[in-house]
C-alpha cells in the first residue's frame, strides 16, 4: 500500500516538477547504485569463496553487459 | 449515417484500448510469476532480471523509474520485490499494481503454505543444491549489470559519482539507514545537479 502511495506521488511530482525532479532522481539513482554495490559486496562475501566463484560472477556480469543475454539464461547456464 | 460511422469507429478504438490494457495486465502477470519463480535466494537475486524485463524488454518503466522503485523498496518495510507494485502501477495504473503484486507473490505463497514439507524435501536434492551453488555467484555478477545500467543513466557528472561513492561508503561502513542515504542522494542531486549544468 505504501509502495502504491509512493508510486502515485512519484508520478505527480515527476509531471509537476520535471525540471527539479530530473537532477533529484539522478541523485537518487546514484545513491541506489551505491547501495546496490554495497549489497553485492555483502552477498558476495559469504557466497563467493573460491576462484571459480569469482570467475562465474565476473563472467555472468561481462556476458550480460557485452551480449545483453537475459539474466535468466546466464543463471541457467552457470 | 456519418454519426453512426463515427460511433462505430469510437467503439472500435475503445475496444482496441481495452484489448491492449488487458494484454499489458496479462504480460505483467506472466512476467512477474516468472520472476518470482527465479527468485532463489531472495528478492536481491532477481533485481537484474526485473530490470531487464521491465526496462529493456517490455519498457514498462524508464531506468530512472526503476531506480526510484528500488529506492522506494529500500525505504519501505517488506521484501524488495514489492517494487513490482510500483512497476505495475507505472505500466497500467491500479489494476497493473494489483496484478503485478499478485503475480509476484502468488507462487511463493502457494508453495510455502500448501506444500512446505514437500518443497523442503526437494530443496535438499543434490541437483537443486548444485544449482544453488552455481547460481549464487552468477546472480551476484548479474547485479553488476543493474549497477552498470543505472550508473550509465545517473552518472551525468562528477557530482553523481560522488553521491554514489558516498552512498556506498555509508552503506558499507556505517549503520546509517538506507532511507537517509537515499534522501541525502535525492537532495544533493536536486541542489548540485542544476549547478553542474550551469
Amino acid at each position: 500500500m505504501l509502495m502504491l502511495v509512493l508510486a502515485i506521488l512519484y508520478e505527480e511530482i515527476t509531471v509537476l516538477l520535471a525540471d527539479t525532479a530530473t537532477p533529484a532522481l539522478r541523485g537518487l539513482t546514484a545513491a541506489v547504485a551505491g547501495i546496490l554495490v554495497a549489497t553485492i559486496y555483502r552477498l558476495a562475501k559469504p557466497t563467493i569463496t573460491t576462484v571459480m566463484g569469482v570467475a562465474v560472477a565476473v563472467t555472468a556480469c561481462a556476458v550480460g553487459i557485452a551480449l545483453g543475454i537475459s539474466p535468466a539464461w546466464v543463471v541457467g547456464l552457470e | 449515417m456519418v454519426h453512426a460511422r463515427t460511433e462505430c469507429q469510437n467503439r472500435r478504438v475503445q475496444d482496441e484500448r481495452r484489448g491492449r490494457a488487458t494484454l499489458i495486465l496479462l504480460e505483467l502477470f506472466i512476467y512477474f510469476v516468472l520472476i518470482s519463480l527465479l527468485a532463489f535466494g531472495g528478492g536481491n537475486a532477481v533485481i537484474s532480471l526485473l530490470e531487464q524485463i521491465s526496462v529493456e524488454r517490455m519498457q514498462w518503466v524508464t531506468p530512472q523509474d526503476f531506480a526510484a522503485a528500488i529506492g522506494f523498496a529500500y525505504v519501505t518495510p517488506g521484501p524488495i520485490l514489492i517494487t513490482c507494485a510500483f512497476i505495475g502501477y507505472r505500466a497500467a495504473g491500479f489494476s497493473g499494481a494489483l496484478v503485478a503484486t499478485v503475480g509476484v507473490f502468488l507462487v511463493p505463497w502457494f508453495l510455502s503454505v500448501l506444500a512446505a514439507q514437500h518443497v523442503q524435501r526437494y530443496i535438499q536434492h543434490p541437483w537443486l543444491q548444485g544449482f544453488g551453488l552455481g547460481a549464487s555467484p552468477a546472480v551476484i555478477g548479474l547485479l553488476g549489470i543493474t549497477v552498470f545500467t543505472l550508473g550509465r543513466y545517473a552518472f551525468d557528472g562528477w557530482v553523481y559519482a560522488v553521491i554514489s561513492g558516498a552512498a556506498l561508503g555509508l552503506a558499507l561502513f556505517t549503520k546509517v539507514s538506507p532511507i537517509f542515504i537515499l534522501a541525502g542522494g535525492t537532495v544533493l542531486g536536486a541542489v548540485a545537479g542544476p549547478l553542474l549544468i550551469d
